[in-house]
């Protein structure tokens, strides 16, 4: 099983060289970037078998210039750091076509109890199917659920074919 | 470690070991990568919980 953590996971930590060096000493195998430290990382850092990187942007992306400008920068990055994959939560994008246009590694997030939509299979599977989009699989974010926490992750277990990741 | 608190009331991210819900684990697919969500904590603990949720997967 390749295991690891987001670099914004350590405490008073900022440098991400610090973050990953303490992670290989760790045993991480996989480690997930930080929206907040994606410009200090020039290469895919070495030692890790699986890299991505959770993706923030300041506003969902839709059919706009911005969003366009923030994708482009976004799929160039994918390129220089050989990202395995981009974890994006659902309510970031207003356009699901507009995201698909790029040669980004896509993987998309079930959201907490905390946000009223694309936390359950039924809200979520459909987009995920009409777009061709894998999910990453949040168990804690269907534990956040306090009523059919197991109808959530059974619901999205059997939609495993488009389970890219889990998170925990 | 700070004592249990439901991820429902609070919207956190706490460690696997510490929330006493290993029975999430049981739906992890170790055939999978796994990025272990935590809220910010030291490095003692995330060493704990990487070889927690490891021995769980090997």
């Amino acid at each position: 099983m390749m295991l690891g953590f987001n670099t914004g996971t350590l405490r008073n930590a900022h440098d991400p060289e610090q973050i990953l060096e303490l992670y290989r000493e760790i045993g991480c195998t996989a480690v997930e970037l930080s929206h907040s430290h994606i410009a200090a990382i020039d290469a895919r850092p070495e030692g890790f078998g699986y890299v991505s990187l959770h993706d923030a942007p300041p506003q969902p992306y839709g059919d706009d210039e911005a969003s366009r400008a923030l994708l482009v920068q976004l799929q160039e990055r994918v390129l220089r750091l050989a990202l395995d994959r981009v974890v994006l939560h659902p309510n970031s994008v207003m356009d699901w076509s507009i995201i698909k246009q790029y040669d980004i590694p896509w993987g998309i997030e079930n959201l907490d109890a905390r946000n009223e939509r694309f936390g359950t299979p039924e809200e979520l599977v459909p987009i995920l199917e009409e777009y061709d989009l894998p999910l990453v699989l949040d168990i804690n974010h269907c534990a956040t659920r306090t009523t059919h926490r197991s109808h959530l992750l059974v619901g999205f277990k059997s939609f495993s074919e488009r389970v890219s990741l889990n998170s925990t | 470690m700070s004592g249990y608190r439901d991820p429902g009331s609070t919207g956190r991210h706490l460690p696997l070991l510490e929330t006493k819900q290993a029975s999430m684990l049981e739906v992890l697919d170790t055939t999978l990568h796994t990025i272990l969500e935590i809220d910010e904590c030291p490095a003692e603990i995330l060493a704990t919980e990487y070889r927690y949720v490891l021995g769980y997967g090997m």
